[in-house]
């Protein structure tokens, strides 16, 4: 068994994202207006996403070639999104 | 140095951050599963901008049950990697208690899960009431698919573990919780995308 893998701090970590995770409750709260609120919960649900990938999935300690992996089809969602909503939001009933 | 020689000591020496195989290997299958999940979850964000409708749709969820399988996750994610510490550490004992607690966690969301479902059905939304509650049992259902196939695994090294048997497989600790954070992940853009909004 390796002893060479970094372990950071993981009960750090997981307060993080308890406190985000409340965090992204409590905007319902804060009397923004819809597309506000909806932006502010998705940023605070990619910084819980990119702590568990950096942290958990020690990618922040990886080779870079590694989150190349997972960038790819990243960037082909973000390419189907893009090219998707004008044409469905476009010609909503 | 001659490029035979070169070529000898390259080979003799490779270089040293290159990712164990296993590892590399569930890279690549989170990869696909990053477009299994990225299409369904593309095509359902497309659809919800198109039918400003559906977020009254989405007022019948609980949002309190989905929060706390959120906690429930964020948590099993904490364990998995708990255990692969303490496969470093600690040894397979600290390991299994880890597992235990991560299979344990796994089986709480899915029983929420259920109990949601179970409401819901029962309210009378089922998967052909709607283009949203279609999304909504494919999204989840698929997810809590992925979340069983990782409480089996979870279960299986948890099995070794106990049975003192984990010490020649310990990576796949590591592998299997890269897997179970994916699904985390998952989850993490889940929830806000059908609760909150």
């Amino acid at each position: 068994m390796s002893s060479t893998t970094h372990h950071p701090d993981y009960t750090g970590v997981w307060l993080c994202l308890m406190g985000l995770m409340l965090a992204s409750l409590a905007v319902g709260n804060l009397g923004l207006s819809a597309p506000v609120a909806a932006a502010l919960i998705f940023l605070l649900a990619g910084v819980k996403a990119l702590l568990v990938a950096l942290y958990f999935m020690h990618l922040r300690f990886e080779q870079i070639a590694l989150a190349g992996i997972l960038l790819a089809p990243l960037a082909l969602f973000a390419v189907l999104l893009l090219v998707l909503i004008p044409e469905f939001v476009s010609t909503a009933p | 140095m001659t490029l035979y020689t070169a070529e000898a000591a390259r080979v003799a020496a490779p270089p040293a951050a290159l990712p164990v195989s296993g590892k590399l290997g569930m890279w690549l299958f989170l990869a696909s599963e990053v477009i299994l999940f990225g299409g369904l979850i593309a095509s359902y964000v497309v659809m919800r901008l198109a039918r400003p409708g559906w977020a009254a749709e989405s007022a019948h969820l609980s949002v309190m049950l989905g929060a706390v399988n959120t906690a429930v996750l964020l948590t099993s994610s904490f364990s998995i990697v708990m255990a692969h510490r303490a496969v470093d550490r600690e040894g397979a004992a600290v390991a299994a208690r880890w597992l235990t607690l991560t299979v344990l966690l796994g089986l709480v969301f899915l029983c929420i899960k259920g109990i949601e479902w179970r409401g819901e059905l029962g309210a009378g939304f089922a998967p052909s009431t709607g283009g949203f509650w279609s999304f909504y049992y494919t999204m989840t259902g698929l997810h809590a698919l992925h979340v069983t196939a990782g409480i089996v695994i979870n279960g299986i090294l948890l099995l070794l573990a106990a049975a003192g048997r984990l010490a020649p497989v310990g990576r796949r600790v590591e592998f299997a919780g890269l897997y179970w954070h994916f699904v985390d992940i998952v989850w993490i853009f889940l929830f806000p995308l059908i609760y909150l909004i």
